[in-house]
């Protein structure tokens, strides 16, 4: 059956061409038909062609691999119903599919080669600039509804999640001390082991949404003068019941602290983290070791463990998101803390190193996370800006 | 005349009722304890019995915490009772947050709240956990 300039004119790419414009369309196209479940495009394949659904509903997938050891899956990113296109990489470089199209049913389509079609709009500035700025409009709509969807799923599990959970975690942590009677060992065991999970999980939701909406600008208006010693005696008790689970001792050095200037909650998370990773990956029996020493322009803060350390080949990535190095086997994490730790060292224009092994002959892992002392609140900084005026 | 001391008294404002029993559950070893599972309750309980500290959420579907604590500063028969606001949303009361009710509420928590560390905080407005009356 002939394709009509009315059927291309129903698509969403070329409607608002003219008649003429469109008959030039017309040599280029033919009608395909696909069975259900059949891929009519693939991802990372070269564009081709471009697709408009007349008849069936395709399904626009993605794959997704978190860091080098995950589990490889594909998720859901869209659906193109009748008169919608799929393929627009076809005409955006570097003309690659970014998506697979799957079939959700019998479905019919109009194909258009695409290097016939490039070049024919290449020829046709006026009709090359509609369909473009057709393609921009899409582009800038699936961009909003992706960020507006984003926005949404950041807010809800801020906070319909994590209150929950913190519920369930306040309760556990009530039995634990001893306020709602006494338990037996075998209770206390329980109870230990669930309030773990639920902190694992926990944090997990948090480096997740942090991760969504983590800016440099964001961690610098919280800057406020504050006790290192507090941040670093806060993040010792978050990972006191994981250590005691694994027996693994945190030892200590601290100096006589001074107040400095910084993101106080996201710093605490930064020694959090890197605690975590210590205890996680150090063998029972073994010591982890949190110091901090001041020089004249920076304070810095090391954790030492006794613990796997870090291949060579793995340390350039390990601030990566969601990077694993090759040896955590079956440990649990899906690689975020260590990310999370550099966007935050680097909001506060300081640095973040690691060294492993960092004693001859031993495992073990040393983070290094120097703070500079010169940095400002905002309060301090809008005053040193009309001071200046 | 007998001397009998009272325990100091802490009204807390949440309407998570699992919070409040689990809260409870900790402050009720040292201080008395009265209960709103809302902001206009929690407003309306404060004005009739002035308690000693009030523990106020943030996220409440009447009226949030901001808006009560707000109220309470104003009021000056209770402007100088101290107040500690509570939220399972990390970074929500930090100096980038609501500053101008931040900047008024004394203490703020973040939840979940460690038993040892829930009495810590109180206690540092609340020394003793108890009020000398005199009979």
């Amino acid at each position: 059956m002939t394709i009509t300039l009315e059927q291309l004119r129903h698509s969403d790419i070329f409607g608002e061409l003219a008649d003429d414009e469109l008959a030039q369309l017309v040599p280029v196209c033919h009608r395909a038909v696909y069975r259900e479940g059949e891929v009519v495009l693939a991802e990372d394949a070269p564009a081709d062609w471009l697709f408009i659904v007349e008849q069936g509903v395709l399904t626009l997938e993605k794959r997704i691999q978190l860091g080098r050891r995950g589990t490889l899956r594909t998720a859901t990113v869209g659906i193109v119903g009748p008169g919608k296109s799929a393929g627009l990489s076809a005409l955006t470089p570097s003309h690659v599919y970014t998506s697979t199209a799957v079939c959700l049913e019998p479905v019919q389509v109009i194909a258009l080669d695409a290097r016939t079609l490039r070049r024919l709009l290449n020829d046709n500035p006026r009709v090359g600039y509609k369909v473009m700025s057709v393609i921009a409009g899409l582009a800038r709509a699936r961009y909003k509804s992706a960020t507006d969807t984003l926005a949404y799923f950041v807010s809800l599990v801020s906070h319909e999640l994590r209150a929950p959970l913190a519920a369930i975690e306040n309760y556990l942590n009530v039995m634990l001390d001893g306020f709602a009677g006494e338990l037996s060992d075998k209770q206390q065991r329980m109870l230990r082991r669930s309030a773990l999970r639920v902190n694992d999980l926990r944090l997990l939701i948090g480096d997740i949404v942090d991760l969504a909406r983590m800016r440099p600008e964001q961690i610098q208006a919280d800057f406020e003068v504050f006790d290192p010693g507090e941040v670093g005696a806060d993040s010792i008790e978050d990972v006191r019941l994981a250590a005691g689970e694994k027996n693994v001792r945190i030892k200590i050095e601290p100096p006589k602290f001074v107040k400095i200037v910084g993101a106080r909650r996201r710093l605490r998370q930064v020694f959090t983290n890197l605690l975590t990773n210590a205890v996680k990956f150090s063998p029972s029996g073994s010591t982890v070791t949190f110091r901090a020493r001041y020089e004249p322009d920076a304070v810095i803060f090391e954790v030492e463990d006794e613990g796997i350390g870090i291949p060579p080949d793995d340390q350039p990535h390990i601030f990566d998101d969601f990077f694993r190095a090759e040896n955590v086997g079956d440990v649990s994490g899906v690689g975020l803390g260590l990310s999370i730790a550099r966007k935050v060292v680097d909001a506060h224009n300081g640095k973040i190193l690691v060294t492993s092994p960092y004693l001859d002959g031993k495992t073990g892992t040393r983070f290094t996370v120097v703070i500079p002392r010169n940095l400002l609140t905002p309060e301090m900084r809008r005053s040193v800006q009309s001071e200046s005026k | 005349m007998t001397y009998m001391p009272q325990r100091k008294c802490i009204l807390l404002v949440d309407d998570d009722h699992d919070f409040v029993e689990a809260t409870t559950a900790v402050l009720e070893s040292v201080y008395d304890v009265d209960m709103a599972y809302g902001g206009g309750e929690g407003l309306a309980k404060a004005r009739t019995s002035r308690p000693d500290l009030i523990l106020l959420d943030v996220i409440m579907p009447d009226m949030d915490g901001f808006d009560v604590c707000e109220e309470l500063k104003a009021d000056p028969a209770l402007a100088d009772v101290p107040i500690i606001m509570l939220t399972s949303l990390p970074g929500a009361l930090g100096p980038s947050g609501k500053v101008g009710c931040v900047s008024q509420a004394e203490d703020y928590l973040e939840k979940p709240v460690r038993p040892a560390e829930l009495l810590r905080r109180v206690g540092k407005f609340l020394a003793g956990g108890e009020q000398d009356s005199q009979r």
